[in-house]
């Protein structure tokens, strides 16, 4: 007899991916002001608070009985609203960036149309689908990640990472409001997607899924920041491809971009598909409340 | 059934996505018109644009790359582009781009004005190396000594020189433009001048607030 598969690895990738999301493609975003680095780290803290706070929520009306039960159904469509916005803005994020980058003829809509019609394929098929790619797909994105900045560590300048003064409060929760939109509050949906999908309450797995994908965020944050300054990366629509762009190796790999390009879409496109399908599967499960 | 379907789409896949190959005429002249270097120098109130260009063609292993230099004046740097573009039979491939030759004559704003045109131009890499010259179009239109392009000499000498640790430039396109954002005023790039054996490393040009101010001499040792 086989033992009946668990998935926390899988589950760790598509965590990871959902902080990824599409958060890798603007990181460093404009709006963090001067305090960029410090700023993220409150952000991924707060995502951390974010999760542990959400869990306990998530396990009593999900799986709790009773009185708590009837609570469960405005936490379901509070989550598959949120979840529907977060799958807007991997979808509007990437399709700017294709838009921009790689098909600057082709119109908006069809674009959005082919990815739309890709992630709710994905999202239509069986859990296990996602999971594997999920899995899949962290495992080549942690490598590219840590290769390219690994690759581009000769052109680093420190002084661009350097903290001159340490901001004001003020100054400190500016930099960190578009991270904590981005990379904080999607950690709400995490909990309510594992317990939903998994039936049981699990941390561990989850838990180390955001780590991983705050860890790789913050690569992808700080190669940008080394490499171009807080300035000009946050002028950067698309700060990491433009960091990649940088990176040759010899004479003959001087434009690897490419490899990004599809570390975009993996993201986007597993951040738009587990959205899809925690939106529609809470939905449905809101209306067969009692 | 299904699987037949599946190879089905396939197999007319694989005949549409090769479609052009049975063209007539195509097979033998699938040119690339792939830009090595830009240069930059003020005429008046217009701007000359001079892209050095090889033709790579891909179809026919036998001819070899060759390197021709076009220059078209405007009142732009888009418009100037434009022009060389018109002049060619299919599209110029910007993202080969390796060195953008800054003419010493040009204003401040002429400066900004390609600094953000690069910045906005994704085709061009972050990564190509400036280098300022008298006469961008007189630099880049000479024969080739020791790679297929005049734009990939530069490279090579500002590579060796790097390695060899002579003299260390940061003159990378966003190495100085990280430098600007930052507000640093002063800025350089190697100065090339062209000699009958082809380019040379020359000094260094020193910028203050986007305007050329002086050529630094650099030691025998170093060029």
């Amino acid at each position: 007899m086989t033992a009946e598969p668990t998935y926390n690895k899988h589950l760790v990738g598509l965590t990871a991916f959902f902080i990824l999301g599409d958060a890798i493609i603007s990181l460093p975003v404009a709006e963090s002001g001067g305090a960029s680095l410090l700023g993220f780290l409150v952000a991924a803290l707060a995502a951390v608070a974010i999760f542990f706070a959400a869990v306990p929520i998530a396990n009593c009306l999900l799986l709790g009985k009773g009185r708590a039960r009837l609570l469960s159904a405005p936490l379901l469509l509070a989550a598959a609203v949120y979840a529907f916005y977060n799958a807007g803005l991997s979808l509007i994020k990437y399709t700017d960036f294709v838009s921009r980058v790689l098909l600057p003829e082709t119109p908006r809509f069809f674009i959005a149309a082919l990815f739309i019609f890709i992630a709710a394929y994905l999202a239509s098929r069986r859990q296990e689908v996602i999971l594997k790619l999920s899995l899949i797909f962290i495992v080549a994105a942690a490598v590219t990640v840590v290769l390219f900045f690994l690759l581009s560590v000769k052109d680093y300048n420190a002084e661009n990472i350097a903290i001159k003064k340490l901001p004001d409060l003020m100054e400190l929760f500016s930099g960190a409001k578009p991270y904590i939109f981005k990379i904080s509050l999607p950690a709400l949906l995490i909990p309510v997607y594992s317990t939903l999908f998994t039936g049981e309450s699990r941390i561990r797995a989850p838990f180390f899924g955001l780590l991983t994908g705050l860890g790789v965020t913050a690569l992808c944050l700080l190669e940008s920041l080394l490499l171009f300054g807080a300035p000009l990366a946050k002028r950067l629509a698309f700060p990491l491809a433009a960091a990649v762009s940088t990176v040759t190796v010899g004479q003959l790999f001087s434009r690897m971009d490419g490899i990004v390009y599809c570390l975009f879409f993996a993201a986007a496109l597993i951040k738009t598909a587990v959205c899809m399908k925690l939106a529609f599967f809470a939905l449905s499960k809101a209306k067969s409340q009692p | 059934m299904k699987r037949l379907s599946v190879c089905l789409v396939a197999v007319l896949l694989c005949c549409m996505l090769a479609g052009c190959s049975f063209r007539s005429g195509s097979a033998g002249n699938d040119r690339r018109f792939m830009v090595t270097a830009l240069g930059f120098s003020e005429s008046g109130d217009n701007i000359t644009v001079t892209a050095e260009i090889v033709t790579v063609n891909s179809e026919s292993a036998k001819a070899e790359p060759s390197p021709q230099t076009l220059s078209y004046t405007a009142n732009g740097i888009t418009k100037a582009l434009c022009g060389i573009a018109n002049s060619l039979s299919r599209p110029m491939l910007l993202e080969h781009c390796g060195v953008i030759v800054i003419g010493t004559t040009l204003s401040a704003e002429r400066l900004r004005e390609i600094f953000d045109y690069c910045f906005k131009e994704n085709r061009i890499t972050l990564s190509a190396y400036m280098i300022s010259t008298d006469d961008p179009t007189a630099l880049l239109d000479g024969e080739p000594v020791s790679s297929v392009a005049v734009g990939y000499d530069i490279m090579g000498i500002i590579g060796q020189k790097s390695e060899t640790g002579k003299i260390k430039f940061e003159n990378r396109y966003f190495e100085i433009e990280s430098r600007r954002e930052k507000g640093e005023r002063v800025f350089s790039m190697p100065y090339f001048a062209r000699t009958e054996d082809g380019v040379t490393l020359d000094g260094s040009a020193v910028f203050d607030s986007d305007k050329f101010v002086i050529k630094a001499e650099i030691s025998e040792e170093m060029k």
